[in-house]
């Protein structure tokens, strides 16, 4: 198991994140090299928006995960209930490595709202706001 | 704050948040029906009168609010058990 594996439930081939950067309650930076085995390329080599919507939703699973190892719990289980507001300017291609960043910007009830980032190079590649259905323990 | 101004500020949040037409808002309006609310939709309305009002709602809250009327009674009653609080 990678040490990403201990943080999100994802298993391989469907890992969209390799290193947890940033994490706190609040806010997490992953990075992903974008790995030529990749489920979401494209046919000219390219990780589509699925793959880059998927990065943003386990980089807000690692935050999540890790605060829940921070403070000695079992990590909730998260399903992404709407994703508003995805703006894709660029896709990364093979071998090029993306930043993630996710911010939690309200938990209202049940649902945990997050606003996430790509970038490749300080380059805004996508954006999108999620909300996500924590089911309750 | 005063009732009107707080009815006006929903009607406005309400209007952009929902792009509802303001004449289809009227205090005896169905407010699910009106604004076409699905269960997530109510997310972003507790978000809405979280920020434009500070105060954190309950999903319970949600029980007895049918119309704008109620809507515009339970902002204010809470805006003023806020104050009391404080």
């Amino acid at each position: 198991m990678t040490a990403i594996e201990n943080l999100i439930p994802q298993r391989a081939p469907m890992i969209m994140i390799d290193d947890l950067v940033v994490a706190s309650a609040d806010k997490a930076v992953t990075k992903y090299r974008v790995k030529k085995n990749n489920v979401f390329l494209t046919d000219n080599g390219y990780f589509n928006e699925s793959g880059l919507v998927e990065n943003i939703a386990q980089t807000a699973a690692a935050q999540a995960g890790y605060m829940a190892h921070v403070n000695g719990i079992s990590p909730a289980v998260g399903f992404i209930a709407a994703i508003n507001a995805l703006e894709v300017y660029d896709l990364p291609c093979v071998n090029s490595t993306v930043e993630t960043t996710v911010t939690v910007t309200n938990r209202v009830f049940d649902v945990v709202i997050i606003e996430g980032t790509v970038e490749q190079n300080e380059k805004l590649l996508c954006r999108c706001k999620m909300k996500i259905f924590i089911k309750p323990g | 704050m005063d009732k009107a101004t707080i009815i006006e500020k929903i009607n406005g949040f309400l209007v952009e948040e929902f792009e509802v037409d303001i004449e289809k808002v009227t205090p005896d309006a169905n407010l699910r029906e009106t604004l076409e609310l699905d269960s997530l939709d109510y997310i972003d309305l507790v978000v809405v009168i979280e920020s434009n009002f500070g105060f954190k709602v309950k999903p319970e809250d949600f029980v007895s609010i049918v119309t704008f009327q109620n809507f515009y009674d339970y902002v204010a009653n809470r805006i003023a058990s806020e104050k009391v609080a404080s």
